[in-house]
């Protein structure tokens, strides 16, 4: 935004610093170079959008391109909001300060099914339809991406394509056929789009495909426009993960952003296979990074930015195979350059004295385990593969090491789920307690303290539990409250997550294209936000679902049918629908299955590629 | 990258360095929590051997002169850090800058001679753009400083009505009728204890004249510019 022309109202508003811009580290290029300008949205606020790292490295692999710019987007905060919209100020990119709708390409990255409204927003303040079927040739195309495209149906309508999977390969080549059609003529809308998703892997265009419900409102069939339109659409990975791009002179934010330190992405995908975990199926298969590219990503990283925190970001970080040589490099080279590491997760199992000292993350802050059941019956349901003895073997190390709190994470609602399994979580957190005191070396001045956090379940495409009906409200609100009857022991912090938003959150997740006319009407009557407690309004979504002729049951406490069609077959992702109704069963039988590294259980993600992938 | 490792920095006595440098454009709108991180990140790109503190997360010091508050602009800002060894001042200023943007600009490093706590005052240059200014607005400004002037200061102990006047050492006023520009002239006291923050002169300007309205921001419209311009001891000489 352009500072002086605004000046009084970056003075009335909060962290005028989301924008203004002038980053260390932002590209800026000459336009005259320019062929195609990509401007590339993040549908929430600046402090969250700069700590996406996928983000960067799409901005980066971008800009990377001579005759492409691309620049970055957020959603402006709701005070910012209502002054662009009193004083009809355009939306703006972030590097040129031009306007949004001038650009060619506008991108989007669907994190989570809560930022749709956001997108709306974002089109809005710039100036663009919201319906792609309303947008004109001189129109930017508007493209997605990111985890929610993996079921992308319920915003359909305000997307003009979408890029499925990883798109540092797929993204360049799809700019560069724009140049190609644009320089040659040949360009219109619909034909790009056609060409896009006829020619290109990986590129899902919803108008070309018409959708037939049956009377039972389930979906009768996806019929593409001819047959040259993919039947289904095949995520893209990158082939050689250890030396594809990775940003090491990223943007340097003046603000503080969630997540403001060097990030190392050590491996993608997870081997592990938590059923109701949607990140573990779709980011396969497991692809590494060597620790000597990691090392010298660090130190570039650190001569590029004098940030003096290093994260290393995965799903599941301890089962990285070269863990310990990749932290103890690190350790001897950060301790001599006072540089620290943090982890985002660990595992119990993997949890040793050895990790904790090195990392300063759990030195200096408290530790979180994730047990997400409170029986072993119900952990092996969902496959996550931690048993009581790890957990307290960890917490003890924790312990000796003088901490004495813990925080432990929950679901409930899980497939399978008895009242026993409830309150096995409150029989989980006592234990810890009493481990506390059964450590001789603990730190005997304070109390110990364990916190847990109880989510709700949401089924997710693409995960063994996709079919599972959620827990209704009132059920999800029982099993609250049973929890909290059986957590006695002062010492144990409960909080749980607010169901409203979970429930809103599975209709979005396995919604259809029927949903995105509520979610305009929901943005019309004010929605905006819905990520944030104090913008998310529960009724006015269920008013919306009312008066839209949407059926919330239908999409988040309905059990989907195994041979029903699902909105997301439309996209293949590598894991077999077999093998998820494989790993279903077992879950009925309480039988977890071995991870990706003891033994393959065939999910197909390894006829996805990949160079040094885990898969046989 | 440093060069030195966590146990010779501690055998050696680290000394005091000196750097000035500027904060404007779209960098007032930085606070200053936040400039010190960017401040400190770019301490450590230039190469800079510092004294780091220790315990468990350590980090170098540094020391701000006067910290300016949002939607302040400086050309005189003021920092010191303890380093190690003998500093070529010329090329660290340049490595600054280099990896640096324009809006925040290093002019010069050098050992300091005085303490922060002598500085006393700070001297301001406010300007004030509206079309709604007209002939008559300077000198009523100045005007209205020979008397109190009371604004609701904000004090850890809550809103207090305070006079700021006793806390303006010199004020003067000039219209530039063309530009619709009114300039001020202001040295305001600055010491730890009677620091005057320089929008409650804007709010005086705008009990004078209207103007800047604080409704209307249409683009265009009234703005107005605080810039520091300098730093002052108590006998109204720079400090540096
Ligand atoms: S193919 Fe086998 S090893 Fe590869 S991701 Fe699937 S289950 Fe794991």
């Amino acid at each position: 935004m352009d500072y002086k022309k605004y000046s009084q109202i970056l003075k009335h508003v909060t962290k005028p610093g989301r924008y203004t811009g002038g980053e260390i580290g932002q590209v800026i290029k000459n336009k005259d170079d320019i062929r195609c300008r990509f401007a590339f949205c993040f549908p929430d606020t600046y402090e969250i959008g700069m700590s996406n790292l996928g983000v960067r490295i799409l901005y980066g692999v971008l800009n990377e391109m001579p005759d492409v710019w691309c620049e970055r987007v957020y959603a402006p905060w709701t005070d910012m909001g209502e002054y662009m919209r009193k004083y009809s100020i355009s939306l703006t990119a972030h590097e040129s300060v031009d306007n949004v709708a001038d650009f060619d390409i506008v991108g989007f990255t669907l994190q989570y099914e809560l930022c749709y409204t956001n997108v709306l927003y974002i089109l809005d303040l710039a100036g663009i339809p919201l319906l792609a079927s309303e947008r004109s040739d001189d129109c930017p195309i508007i493209i997605g991406g990111g985890p929610c495209t993996y079921n992308a149906e319920p915003v359909a309508d305000f997307f003009d394509i979408f890029s499925i999977g990883e798109g540092e390969e797929a993204l360049p080549e799809l700019c560069r056929l724009y140049i190609k059609m644009k320089s040659d003529g040949t360009y219109t809308r619909s034909k790009f789009l056609y060409e896009a998703a006829t020619t290109l892997e990986g590129f899902y265009v919803p108008s070309l495909y018409k959708v037939e419900y049956k009377a039972d409102g389930t979906i009768k069939s996806y019929i593409p426009a001819d047959e040259k339109v993919p039947a289904k659409v095949r995520k893209r990975i990158v082939d050689d993960f250890d030396t594809s791009y990775y940003p090491t002179k990223p943007i340097m934010p003046f603000i503080e952003t969630v997540h403001d330190r060097i990030m190392l992405e050590v491996y993608r995908g997870c081997i592990r296979g938590c059923r109701f975990c949607q990140a573990g199926m779709v980011y396969r298969p497991v692809r590494n990074r060597t620790v000597a590219t990691l090392c010298r990503q660090a130190k570039e990283l650190y001569e590029n930015t004098g940030c003096d925190e290093i994260s290393l970001t995965s799903l599941s970080i301890s089962d990285y195979t070269d863990i310990n040589e990749l932290t103890n490099t690190l350790v001897e080279w950060s301790d001599a350059n006072i540089v620290s590491l943090s982890l985002p997760s660990l595992r119990a199992d993997s949890f040793t004295k050895e990790l904790m000292d090195k990392v300063s993350s759990v030195r200096t802050s408290g530790l979180t385990f994730a047990p997400e059941a409170g029986t072993q019956r119900l952990r092996d349901a969902i496959n996550k593969n931690v048993c009581e003895e790890d957990l307290m073997r960890a917490v003890r190390v924790a312990f000796e090491a003088g901490k004495n709190s813990v925080k432990l994470y929950f679901m409930i609602g899980l497939p399978t789920e008895t009242d026993e399994d409830i309150i096995g979580i409150a029989k989980l957190a006592k234990a810890v307690i009493d481990e506390y005191y059964k450590t001789p070396g603990r730190n005997k001045k304070r109390p110990p303290q364990v916190t847990i956090s109880v989510a709700c379940f949401v089924p997710k495409p693409f995960t063994p539990f996709q079919w599972e009906a959620q827990n209704t409200r009132e059920e999800l609100a029982r099993k609250q409250r049973l929890l909290g009857e059986h957590i006695t022991d002062n010492r144990i912090r409960y909080t749980f997550h607010d169901s409203r938003i979970s429930h809103i959150e599975a209709v979005l997740a396995r919604g259809d294209r029927r949903l995105s006319a509520a979610i305009l009407e929901a943005y019309r009557r004010g929605s905006c936000f819905d990520a944030w407690d104090e913008h998310f309004d529960y009724d006015r979504w269920l008013s919306v679902f009312a008066d839209t002729g949407i059926d919330v049951a239908f999409y988040a406490n309905r059990e989907f049918g195994e041979d029903e069609v699902l909105p997301w077959d439309i996209i293949d992702c590598g894991v077999k629908k077999e093998f998820l109704i494989c790993e279903r069963r077992r879950a009925y039988e309480s039988k977890p299955s071995p991870n990706c590294r003891e033994g393959c259980l065939g999910c197909g993600a390894n006829s996805l590629g990949g160079k040094g992938r885990c898969c046989p | 990258m440093n060069e030195i490792s966590l146990n010779e920095k501690k055998v050696k006595t680290p000394s005091p360095l000196r750097i000035r440098f500027l904060k404007t454009g779209s960098l007032q709108f930085i606070s200053h929590l936040d400039l010190m991180k960017t401040m400190t990140r770019l301490l450590i790109r230039s190469g800079l051997k510092m004294w780091y503190s220790e315990g468990f997360n350590p980090h170098p010091k540094l020391v701000f002169a006067l910290p300016l508050s949002v939607g302040v602009e400086s050309v005189c800002e003021l920092l010191d850090v303890r380093v190690y060894g003998d500093i070529d001042y010329e090329n660290l200023i340049r490595r600054l800058n280099e990896s640096s943007t324009p809006e925040l600009k290093f002019i010069e490093a050098y050992v300091p001679k005085r303490k922060f706590k002598e500085i006393a005052y700070a001297r301001y240059k406010i300007t004030v753009y509206s079309q709604n200014l007209t002939e008559g607005c300077a000198d009523a400004v100045t005007k209205l400083f020979r008397s109190p002037i009371i604004v609701s200061k904000r004090k850890k102990s809550g809103d207090h009505d305070t006079d700021i006047v006793p806390f303006v050492r010199s004020l003067s006023a000039k219209f530039d009728a063309g530009a619709h520009e009114l300039c001020v002239n202001t040295v305001l006291s600055a010491s730890p204890d009677n620091y005057l923050n320089p929008e409650y002169i804007v709010e005086a300007i705008r009990r004078a004249t209207g103007a800047p309205s604080d409704e209307d921001f249409t683009p265009g419209g009234d703005s107005y510019r605080i810039l520091r311009t300098e730093m002052l001891d108590s006998k109204g000489q720079m400090f540096k």
